[in-house]
């Protein structure tokens, strides 16, 4: 301790690295402004500044000081649990950000009123706390400039108004400068170089302010395909048909199906239905969406008066709240669903406004589609591509599609893909002028679910059926966990949708051969199970997270005894890791004369009169006395034959010794009284 | 032919030999006269007889001179520091390194410059003792048989006669020891380590007050053998004696102006003042609290970074023993931690061995032993 407080005086001007007086308080209330937390900020503003007209000091250990930042942190992840509990996940970042003056306050406070002006490094290091000898562990600096950081980026992190936020934190920052300015300049130059300053650093910000709005927007879109599947679009999707490679999905879970006990759930959850295809892109014509009505039960009853026949239940993830559900066709209500609902004309049901996490149930009547009837683009054999029509038209007439009924016509399609095709996840790339289709149909006579879908609706066109291109995800029988189905991201799938006209109803025709279902789970890799594990991990914490509204209000009642038992903790924390470092199989013995009192005297002593524990007794009492003749000495004997001497002290002489450190420690008393 | 005396021409120091070399024959032969295993007091088991003369005080040898008779051992320790003070100016830390080494039954090995006093220091406490006092010059040509004694076959009486080698002594100094073959040093372990040689088969004990100082020179590398670790951890401790302040070299000057003070050094101690200030060091008192403290210092050194070899138990109970020495001298009962702190370094230093890293990047075994000295809290 010693040697460190004489080395920090040699090395460091104090002047250079105390900030000026009020610059903190000052930093504060411009946070308090911004934030709208100027209750807070006030107050606290003016226990920082105290300290300039209050002349007591408080004595922080090292250990003392760890303890305060380890109480720092702990509030820290308090703020970060609440804020993440009851905030949207941007939110919840920013407002951290914001509330850092609030849980650095302790820890600024110990500065402040500390009688120490600087704080070694190790204090905010675990890693250096347990080793001293670290070279960077005795490095000592003054936290206030750090704090006066931290408050200007809370303030910051405000979405306020902009140009006063840049004129007060341009006054602190110029405040700050000149405080630590060099005298080298002439004052008005000073001024000139940091008016520059400020000016350039205007238009700066203005211009990274457009930069940031620009990426902010780059980075939601990556982080949104990063973290769950890309969301599907309703309006158009580009298939991989032509492109050639290998199609490459992930065996992440994207969804969980669960059904009652014996029941199967639907075979295909569709997301989307397009109409028209042009150069491998499926289109949807006039999208507009209708309002679902969603009662205060989480209820939304999408068709009332149709009544359901099979229930299935669905989790999974939504985007910012928001996304298209893959849902059974023929969905007639969905229970348990806290969002706003949409639907559309093509089947198509999207949710807005909802949580991260929906876990909700879907009855639906697989006879009764939400569809609406055929328009002319669905049946009209004119509206297939021309380059296409003579290899479709080859086919039909191959099949003798024209004279067939109409359950022959899907079952002689079917047949027909089964027997000449194979699917595949690899395809070649098809030549330029050449239709892709022509060239699945005529030469590889291998594709995905893309193809064969896309094939399959061209060509019942062709054949004057109406059919609609639809894509969302099938629901293998490989996924099954008891009665939960796992939908992977690699069983998105792509089908078609016929109309029978006689019916007059929609229904579901997928033309891929079966073996779709062996090849893309031959895919599946090995270390699945583990990523399975982590997936339902957070799929537990999403249910719980998510689960029930009412809970996430409790949450702050169940962090208060965790955060009292942690403060606990550290509190009593210094005991338990003495007791740690000493070795048990070496423990220490209970040595005679420890109870010496001469242990008092240096208990009473300042710091660097006291022993160091290297240091041998005589050399401490060579520091402490001057006179030899001093009756100290004979204490210091006694001490010595106590301690030392197996044969240890007579009664009267521990008397003696007694009675001589506590005549001692009056004189010791005295000089401090006078 | 064995000639015990012969490596003694070899020194550089003639002017002392010739005296040497007389007292020494004499006193050899007379030491075997009289070495009688049956008539030894029961105290100490390896005594020399009683009517040995020497072995008489020195007050009635000189004849009814003011000496007062069986002096305390503190009494020893005093006049032994004063008659070796008296020549070896401005050399009181050594003077005490050296008597609490013969005080608790260790050796000493000197590292130092030529011409420091090594040779002289051993001299003057012989000369003090009134003991046996003999030098062997060590070369890398000497034989074990040059030290231990040889048989020689007798004409006349149709018999081998053992003739006794140097090493039968009270103060053996073993001059440039690290210049001797590995062979011939390692001849010097049974007799340090058991005060016993052994040879041809037979064990010869060796009397009872042994103590050899060695010396070796720490620039001249080249023709040296680093002694062994068995050899160094036999040594109970290691110290050089430096250069002296100027004051002290003028007053060396002065005093060799006219001839050699060390001539005039006579007696003042006899060897039975000197077991008994053996026998009173080791009733110095030592609590349990500074033995588990020696052994940490001790078992401090095995785990210290950039050590290959750290201290022995040999070590630990080197240190515990000079210690005791230590803490006669100053006249108390009892060891204090002080006494530890001042012999750690002699008595620790020497028996480490270096990592070849830590030896490149500048460590040193003294550096490593005092920055152990910091490290273990000394008990207060």
């Amino acid at each position: 301790m010693i040697t460190l407080f004489a080395k920090t005086k040699q090395t460091t001007h104090n002047w250079q690295l105390r900030p000026p007086p009020f610059l903190i308080g000052a930093a504060l209330v411009f946070w308090g402004w911004q934030t709208d937390l100027m209750i807070w900020a006030l107050p606290m503003a003016l226990l920082l500044e105290a300290p300039q007209y209050i002349r007591a000091r408080w004595e922080f250990s090292n250990a003392d000081l760890n303890r305060v930042f380890d109480l720092c942190v702990i509030i820290g992840i308090a703020v970060a649990v609440i804020l993440y509990n009851s905030e949207s996940q941007l939110q919840f970042f920013f407002k951290w950000i914001q509330s850092m003056p609030f849980f650095f306050l302790p820890i600024i406070l110990a500065q402040r009123y500390g009688s120490r002006d600087k704080m070694e490094l190790s204090v905010f290091s675990w890693v250096m706390r347990r080793r001293p000898d670290h070279p960077l562990a005795k490095t000592s600096f003054n936290i206030s400039w750090i704090y006066f950081a931290f408050c200007l980026l809370g303030a910051s992190a405000v979405n306020g108004e902009l140009p006063w936020f840049f004129v007060g934190l341009s006054a602190l920052i110029v405040l700050a400068l000149g405080a630590v300015r060099s005298r080298r300049l002439p004052l008005p130059f000073w001024f000139l170089l940091v008016g520059l300053a400020v000016t350039g650093g205007y238009f700066a910000q203005r211009f990274m302010h457009a930069g940031q709005a620009s990426l902010e927007v780059a980075i939601g879109n990556w982080l949104a395909n990063a973290s769950r599947r890309h969301q599907v679009n309703y309006r158009e999707v580009r298939t991989a048909i032509g492109q050639g490679g290998r199609m490459h999905l992930t065996g992440k879970i994207v969804l969980r199906v669960q059904v009652e006990p014996g029941e199967q759930p639907p075979a295909l959850l569709r997301e989307a239905t397009f109409e028209s295809y042009r150069r491998g892109v499926w289109q949807a014509g006039d999208a507009q969406f209708d309002r679902v009505f969603v009662d205060t039960n989480d209820v939304a009853l999408v068709r009332p008066g149709v009544k359901p026949k099979s229930a299935v239940r669905i989790a999974g993830y939504l985007t910012n709240g928001k996304g298209v559900l893959a849902i059974p066709s023929g969905v007639t209500e969905l229970r348990d669903f806290p969002a706003l609902l949409e639907t559309n004309r093509l089947g198509v049901a999207q949710a807005d406004g909802g949580p991260g996490f929906v876990n909700y149930l879907v009855r639906y009547n697989p006879e009764m589609f939400l569809d609406s009837p055929p328009t002319d683009s669905d049946r009209d054999p004119d509206l297939v591509p021309i380059r296409d029509r003579a290899t479709l038209d080859k086919i039909i007439t191959e099949l003798d599609l024209s004279s067939k009924s109409m359950p022959d016509k899907l079952k002689a399609i079917a047949a027909y893909f089964q027997q000449n095709f194979q699917y595949s996840l690899d395809s070649k790339p098809s030549p330029r002028g050449q239709s892709p289709i022509v060239q699945f149909l005529t030469e590889t006579h291998s594709g995905h679910c893309e193809h064969f879908a896309t094939a399959a609706t061209l060509l019942l066109r062709r054949a004057c059926v109406p059919a609609r291109y639809a894509v969302g995800y099938a629901v293998p029988e490989s996924g099954r966990h008891g009665n939960t189905w796992y939908v992977r991201e690699r069983h998105g799938h792509a089908w078609v949708m016929v109309y029978l006209d006689d019916k007059k109803r929609w229904e579901e025709f997928d033309p891929t051969p079966p073996s779709r279902e062996f090849i893309e789970e031959s895919r599946a890799s090995a270390l699945e199970g583990i990523s399975d594990f982590g997936s339902n991990l957070w799929f537990q914490f999403s249910k719980w997270r998510w689960g029930k509204t009412e809970f996430t209000k409790y949450i702050p009642w169940f962090l208060i005894p965790l955060i009292l038992y942690m403060l606990w903790r550290i509190l009593s924390g210094k005991r338990r890791r003495q007791g740690r470092d000493s070795s048990p199989t070496e423990k220490e013995p209970i040595w005679p004369g420890l109870d010496s009192e001469l242990y008092l005297i240096n208990r009473h002593l300042a710091a660097e009169l006291q022993r160091r524990a290297d240091e041998p007794l005589r050399e401490w009492q060579q520091r402490l006395v001057v006179d030899p003749s001093d009756r100290i000495n004979q204490i210091f004997a006694l001490h010595r034959r106590l301690r030392f001497d197996p044969k240890g002290l007579s009664p009267d002489d521990r008397k003696e010794l007694k009675t001589g450190v506590e005549q001692w420690l009056a004189i010791i008393r005295n000089r401090a009284g006078v | 032919m064995f000639c015990p005396d012969l490596k003694f021409q070899t020194g550089g120091k003639s002017y002392a030999i010739k005296q040497i070399k007389e007292s020494a024959m004499t006193k050899t032969l007379k030491l075997e006269d009289q070495m009688n295993p049956e008539n030894t007091l029961d105290l100490l088991p390896h005594l020399p007889t009683i009517n040995d003369s020497r072995l008489a005080s020195p007050a009635m040898v000189n004849n009814g001179v003011m000496q007062p008779e069986n002096p305390s051992p503190y009494e020893v320790y005093q006049r032994l520091s004063a008659s070796i003070e008296s020549v070896m100016r401005g050399q009181k830390a050594s003077t005490r390194l050296l008597i609490a080494a013969l005080a608790s039954g260790g050796h000493v090995l000197l590292e130092d410059f030529p011409g420091t006093g090594k040779t002289t220091l051993a001299k003057v406490l012989a000369r003090s003792i009134d003991a046996d006092f003999k030098r062997v010059q060590f070369t890398p040509d000497l034989l074990p048989s040059d030290i231990l004694g040889v048989s020689v076959f007798n004409q006349r009486d149709q018999s081998f006669s053992f003739h006794r080698g140097p090493i039968f002594t009270n103060v053996l100094l073993a001059d440039e020891i690290n210049r001797a073959s590995p062979r011939t040093q390692s001849a010097l372990l049974e007799a340090m380590g058991e005060a016993q040689v052994s040879v041809e088969g037979e064990r010869r004990e060796l009397p009872s007050l042994f103590f050899v100082i060695a010396t070796q020179n720490p620039i001249e590398f080249r023709g040296t053998y680093p002694l062994p670790e068995a050899q160094m951890d036999r040594f109970a401790m290691q110290f050089d004696l430096g250069y002296v302040t100027l004051e002290h070299e003028v007053a060396v000057l002065t005093a060799q102006q006219k001839k050699h003070p060390v001539e005039s050094v006579t007696p003042c101690v006899n060897m039975h003042d000197v077991l008994r200030l053996r026998e009173a060091v080791q009733n110095i008192r030592v609590s349990e609290e500074l033995k588990h403290y020696v052994v940490k210092l001790v078992t401090a050194t095995r785990t210290a970074p950039g050590v290959l070899l750290g201290a022995s138990p040999r070590g630990s109970i080197a240190l515990m023993k000079t210690a005791q020495a230590l803490a006669l001298f100053d006249h108390h009962e009892f060891v204090h931690p002080e006494h530890i702190h001042e012999i750690v370094v002699a008595t620790l230093a020497h028996r480490l061995v270096l990592e070849p890293q830590a030896k490149f990047s500048g460590a040193t075994a003294r550096g490593v032993v005092e920055e152990i000295l910091k490290q273990v809290p000394v008990p207060g």
